[in-house]
């Protein structure tokens, strides 16, 4: 993933401020071609801000982009010919039919044939309602109708952000489908998305930011195999016993309570250790209701982006946890 | 080319291009019928009217001086109409994100921002039209109530006089409006750039009476009436004659409106292109 050549968007040490706010504090994203990359991070963490560099919309205060291989700081707007854009919510004319405004959007930037509108009608499954007006639609398919926007260029590199807000499931297996069939192409698709387990389907990378900082990035494999976990689900008054068991397993520091008022915790030890969590358990008459060995990204985004945990207070009624702002 | 065609088929079918269309047309087809209806109860109740008056009636109602009537009319409505029309088309490029689109698709945002304003001076090129020839039949409606001759409505060199000031009115309209343009798209709000453009239209109505004479001076160019003068229309002074109703030469008018609208959409390009877009 370092050849500048095999990359369909690379940052170095992206910064932008919004006066005193930081939302972008040395952003290095390596995004290679034909893959959806998952573009992943806590609300504020500068996803946004990162798609509108992308787009040319907003100017970085430092740092570099290269987008298709080319070096790009928003002046050198063709660039962006090859380059579709979902940012934020669908950006319409309410009062045009989703052929109007495909063709009115076709008419900037790079040039678009009626044709491409009309297949793109059929694509996102708008051809039997194309000629009503917009603001007769739902979120969902206006959020379809901003799918073929982005899409009108027939890019190579795609930004979505967000692109599952609103669908119904039909509507997110045809995205999701989509998607993968076009990575599978050769093109590249960014997916900013709060729906883990969705991107998690689809995504071959994923990037996980906060702070306007990347926290890490590469295969989703990887990721999740480096990301050991053993959860169990207890009776809530054995939750401090089970914390101090699964330390004594895991060891210091290793041991989490993810939701207190349901007593899931979590053990950082390989997955292959379950049984011995089980067994450590029942030996002090602790009885486990769950079980789960592996991970998702779900728990992968959690532990990466919650914020530094304080050391652990293991007295009884103190158990921390991640989510009630103190943790072990 | 191609976006301002674009351009034209996004603003034709707003319902603000219709409304403010239906009220132009309304406003000036009412004036000319209710001065028609006035003038038949004045002859009727006293008889005669003074001369003043009857050169008044027979300019607005009569062609071809109906024609500058019409026009005056007309310019006089669609600017204030055309104007609010403007701020608000212009300003929902902000509020709706189609900018944020068009330039995130690569499009140039200078070529954007003029081209954009070249379709709406086309929808105020065609608003114009209709309500010129709305009112044009309001005008013949109003003399038929009134009892006057309807003149010579075909005289070739009057229409030909018509035809220059329709373009100037043109011209001047986009002069006026290219103001309003230009405050939606720096303050980036149909509201921001309603308020102010009320504000200024308030300033210069109050300010000459109160302004030193130096300052009032300057005030015959500021947009609102410069662009008037610009049309170069006639009307009836108060000894009844028909002359000349601009304050500044026609053409000098003519000139200072179009400087005027060079200079609003080089702010307005200037701005959008230094703009973040963050909405």
């Amino acid at each position: 993933m370092t050849a500048s050549a095999t990359l369909a968007l690379s940052t170095r040490d992206l910064k932008k401020r919004f006066g005193r706010q930081v939302a972008l504090a040395g952003l290095d994203l390596e995004v290679p071609s034909g893959v959806v990359y998952g573009f992943l991070g806590p609300n504020g963490a500068g996803k946004t801000t990162t798609m509108r560099l992308l787009t040319g919309l907003i100017r970085a205060d430092s740092g570099s982009i290269s987008l298709l291989g080319q070096p790009f700081d928003g002046s050198q707007r063709r660039l962006l010919y090859d380059v579709g854009a979902l940012i934020e919510s669908p950006s319409l004319y309410p009062h045009l039919s989703a052929r109007d405004n495909l063709i009115v959007f076709g008419a900037t930037g790079k040039r678009v044939s009626r044709a491409r509108v009309d297949e793109l009608l059929e694509l996102v499954g708008l051809r039997d309602r194309a000629g009503d007006r917009v603001s007769r639609y739902s979120f969902g398919m206006k959020q379809r109708l901003g799918i073929a926007v982005a899409m009108l260029n027939d890019p190579k590199l795609l930004l979505l952000d967000e692109p599952a807000n609103g669908l119904d499931p039909i509507g997110i297996v045809a995205l999701r489908d989509m998607l993968k069939a076009m990575a599978a192409s050769g093109k590249t698709v960014l997916i900013s998305s709060h729906i883990l387990p969705e991107v998690q389907q689809m995504a071959d990378i994923v990037g996980i930011v906060a702070a306007g900082r990347l926290i890490t990035q590469g295969p989703l494999d990887e990721l999740l195999a480096s990301q050991a976990l053993v959860r169990v689900r207890v009776q809530p008054e054995e939750t401090a016993a089970a914390y101090a068991v699964m330390t004594k397993v895991a060891g210091d520091g290793h041991v989490q309570v993810t939701f207190p008022d349901i007593a899931w915790l979590v053990a950082r030890i390989a997955a292959d250790r379950a049984a011995e969590v089980n067994r450590a358990l029942a030996d002090a008459g602790i009885y486990a209701s769950g079980l789960e060995a592996g991970s998702d990204l779900e728990s992968l985004f959690l532990e990466l982006t919650a914020p530094p945990p304080p050391p652990p207070p293991p007295a009884p009624g103190a158990i921390p946890g991640w989510n009630s702002g103190a943790a072990s | 080319m191609n976006l301002a065609i674009a351009g034209i088929r996004k603003f034709r079918t707003r319902t603000a291009t219709i409304v403010s269309l239906i009220v132009a047309v309304i406003l000036v087809v009412l004036e000319f019928v209710l001065v028609g209806v006035s003038y038949r109860s004045a002859t009727a109740t006293t008889a005669t009217s003074s001369g003043v008056d009857k050169a008044t009636f027979d300019w607005l109602l009569t062609f071809p001086g109906a024609y500058e009537a019409v026009l005056a009319l007309a310019f006089e409505f669609l600017g204030i109409i055309g104007l609010i029309y403007v701020v608000t088309a212009s300003g929902s490029e902000w509020t709706w994100g189609t900018l944020k689109v068009a330039v995130a698709r690569g499009q140039s945002r200078w070529q954007y921002t003029v081209a954009t304003f070249a379709s709406l001076g086309f929808i105020l090129l065609i608003g114009l039209l209709i309500t010129f020839a709305a009112g044009v039949a309001a005008a013949a409606v109003g003399g038929s109530i009134a009892g006057l001759p309807i003149g010579n409505p075909a005289d070739p060199s009057e229409l030909a006089q018509v035809l220059v000031k329709l373009a100037r009115a043109w011209i001047a309209l986009m002069g006026l409006t290219s103001l309003g343009y230009a405050v939606a798209m720096v303050t980036r709000s149909q509201m921001a750039g309603i308020g102010t453009v009320i504000g200024y239209f308030i300033v210069s109505i109050i300010g000459p009476a109160l302004l030193p004479d130096f300052v009032k001076e300057a005030f015959k160019y500021l947009p609102f009436s410069i662009a008037a003068d610009s049309v170069g229309l006639m009307a009836p002074s108060s000894s009844g004659a028909i002359t000349s109703a601009s304050a500044v030469e026609p053409n000098l008018a003519l000139l200072v409106t179009i400087g005027w609208l060079v200079g609003c959409l080089l702010v307005a390009s200037i701005f959008v292109e230094r703009a973040e877009i963050s909405g």
